[in-house]
């Protein structure tokens, strides 16, 4: 009787399981294209109470109105936007603010670049070991300047990417060339958002290094915070150049109709109006909440 | 800003609470059914490895032995491997590797793996249980002239439940505080909303929202302990001890 109930219930369990997997499948009859982001970069994309918004959110939909499809954002850790796009069963395409690299390109196809951005430093203000550079009326610092210190950054954001290829780059290893801070001692902590880095700063990290407008973000609400662009320092203090990079928007491998849409949705917001800015720039003021 | 404005600004501002709300609602709906999955589970992987084998000659006999000998084994890998992985791991080969499915929501992923964890730890809290109460028990029951179902049933299995609550309801509450991690697959729970509300364009600092979430897990875990004591004090009213 006992075995019986085991095997009994076992069954049912199964049977449940199988059920629900298989009940869970409808067909929508309009196309839905599903977005991957990761929410914690604003203003390309941020939650507003329990909403997704941002710059790539107003860009998504507008493809999907020259579709006729519906756009689907969905959360998803950064680390994983990538390597879910390329497999392109859970999503189709990936906004989130996203750089593109050599690595990158290797999964995905990344649609035009609409913005481009440089790397910051947020230190806390009252931190005079950070040695700032002031050429022209322009304050920043040199990567030099971050030798021996503990720089938090985002997970495989490009903060981290530039910031782990100095450390560790060589002559003998795949980079080949020494890194700005090869063998000065400098450590670098990851975290799960640059917020959470910036929180650290004073007790686990002395530095974080993010993009322009999150960190710029972040300085805004912390008054004790500071940020500064970061700069590769060159032959002569005129030769300093910012650690640029531009973002894009990846499409799944082969997807050429999403590619193409996007493509030319980005092109139009490109063109520059009378005034100089294009409706790149638009948004990201409107989500920046500087245009009231 | 200190830390006590800070708090103050988040308990009033109807968008924050909003979101935290929307969050515990997640939360409660993970946990609750993950927690009715694991219990189901739990009994059905505990009534297996407890089962013993029939001593029959005949082929019906034979026959239930085999099946039992393949259900024991899958509950013997089963337990191992989710108890033997950490609960985030567990999540992310769940929703990144096993349930590739497009447009699946992501509620029932979550239910689904927690519910699998959970059932692990409730199968061997019962399995601990039922092996605590005396074998005179059963004997004495044997002896009796109830069969071995009967025995299971009015004799072992009422006292088994008393020493198995204390160790399912300790289960629950990890559960609950388990669910933290679903931020991972981007699901929006407590943890997600304090992430959110602490986040650059709200309120730019982990410390407060962080706090404040503490307090209402916390809140959620003592109103499961005193639940959970009153039913304890109720099964034990006959005990003199």
């Amino acid at each position: 009787m006992k075995k019986f109930l085991a095997i009994a219930l076992s069954a049912l369990m199964l049977v449940s399981c199988v059920v629900c997997l298989t009940s869970c499948f409808g067909n929508n009859e309009k196309q839905e294209i599903i977005v991957h982001t990761n929410a914690f970069f604003a203003p390309f994309e941020y939650y507003k109470g329990t909403e997704i918004k941002g710059v790539d959110v107003e860009i998504m939909n507008m493809v999907g109105e020259k579709l006729g499809a519906d756009i689907k954002f969905e959360n998803t850790e950064f680390s994983a936007i990538i390597d879910n796009v390329q497999k392109g069963i859970v999503c189709d395409a990936g906004a989130a603010g996203i750089t593109i690299t050599d690595q990158r390109k290797e999964k995905v196809d990344f649609s035009i670049p609409y913005y481009t951005s440089i790397q910051y430093v947020i230190f806390a203000a009252n931190d005079t070991s950070v040695a700032t550079k002031t050429v022209d009326g322009k304050e920043y610092i040199v990567w030099e300047a971050l030798a021996g210190k503990t720089i938090g950054v985002q997970t495989d954001t490009t903060g981290y990417i530039y910031t782990d290829g100095e450390i560790n780059a060589t002559e003998d290893n795949d980079y080949g060339y020494d890194g700005v801070l090869y063998g000065t001692n400098t450590t670098c902590n990851t975290y799960d958002t640059a917020q959470l880095a910036a929180d650290a700063i004073g007790n686990m990290t002395d530095v974080v290094v993010i993009d322009q407008l999150p960190a710029q973000y972040i300085v805004s609400k912390n008054t004790s915070l500071k940020c500064l662009p970061l700069y590769y320092s060159g032959e002569t203090d005129a030769d300093d150049a910012p650690v640029e990079e531009q973002y894009a928007i990846c499409v799944t491998k082969g997807n050429k109709v999403l590619l193409d849409a996007i493509n030319e949705v980005l092109e139009t917001l490109l063109v520059k109006d009378s005034d100089g800015q294009t409706q790149v720039d638009k948004l990201v003021m409107k989500h920046m909440g500087l245009d009231d | 800003m200190g830390f006590f404005e800070g708090i103050a600004e988040l308990l009033t501002t109807s968008e924050y609470m909003g979101s935290i709300f929307e969050g515990l609602k997640t939360t409660f709906i993970i946990s609750f059914f993950a927690a009715i999955l694991g219990l189901i589970l739990g009994v059905c992987v505990a009534m297996v490895t407890i089962a013993k084998k029939s001593y029959g000659t005949g082929f019906s006999s034979r026959l239930k032995n085999v099946v039992l000998g393949i259900l024991k084994a899958i509950c013997k890998v089963y337990i191992t491997v989710v108890r033997g992985t950490p609960m985030a791991v567990q999540l992310f080969i769940f929703a990144y590797v096993i349930f590739v499915v497009r447009g699946f929501p992501n509620e029932i992923k979550a239910i689904v793996a927690f519910g699998i964890n959970s059932g692990a730890y409730v199968a061997e809290n019962i399995r601990a249980g039922i092996l605590s109460v005396d074998i005179g028990q059963t004997e004495a029951g044997r002896s009796l002239g109830l069969t071995s179902s009967m025995t299971m049933i009015s004799i072992v299995i009422p006292q088994a439940i008393k020493n198995v609550i204390p160790a399912i309801g300790n289960e629950l509450i990890a559960l609950i505080k388990e669910t933290s991690i679903v931020s991972m697959i981007g699901m929006f729970d407590l943890t997600m909303a304090a992430k959110i509300v602490g986040s650059g364009n709200n309120m730019a600092s982990y410390i407060v929202p962080m706090t404040v979430v503490a307090l209402f897990y916390l809140a959620i875990v003592y109103i499961l302990t005193f639940a959970i004591k009153i039913i304890e004090k109720r099964l034990r009213a006959s005990d003199k001890r």
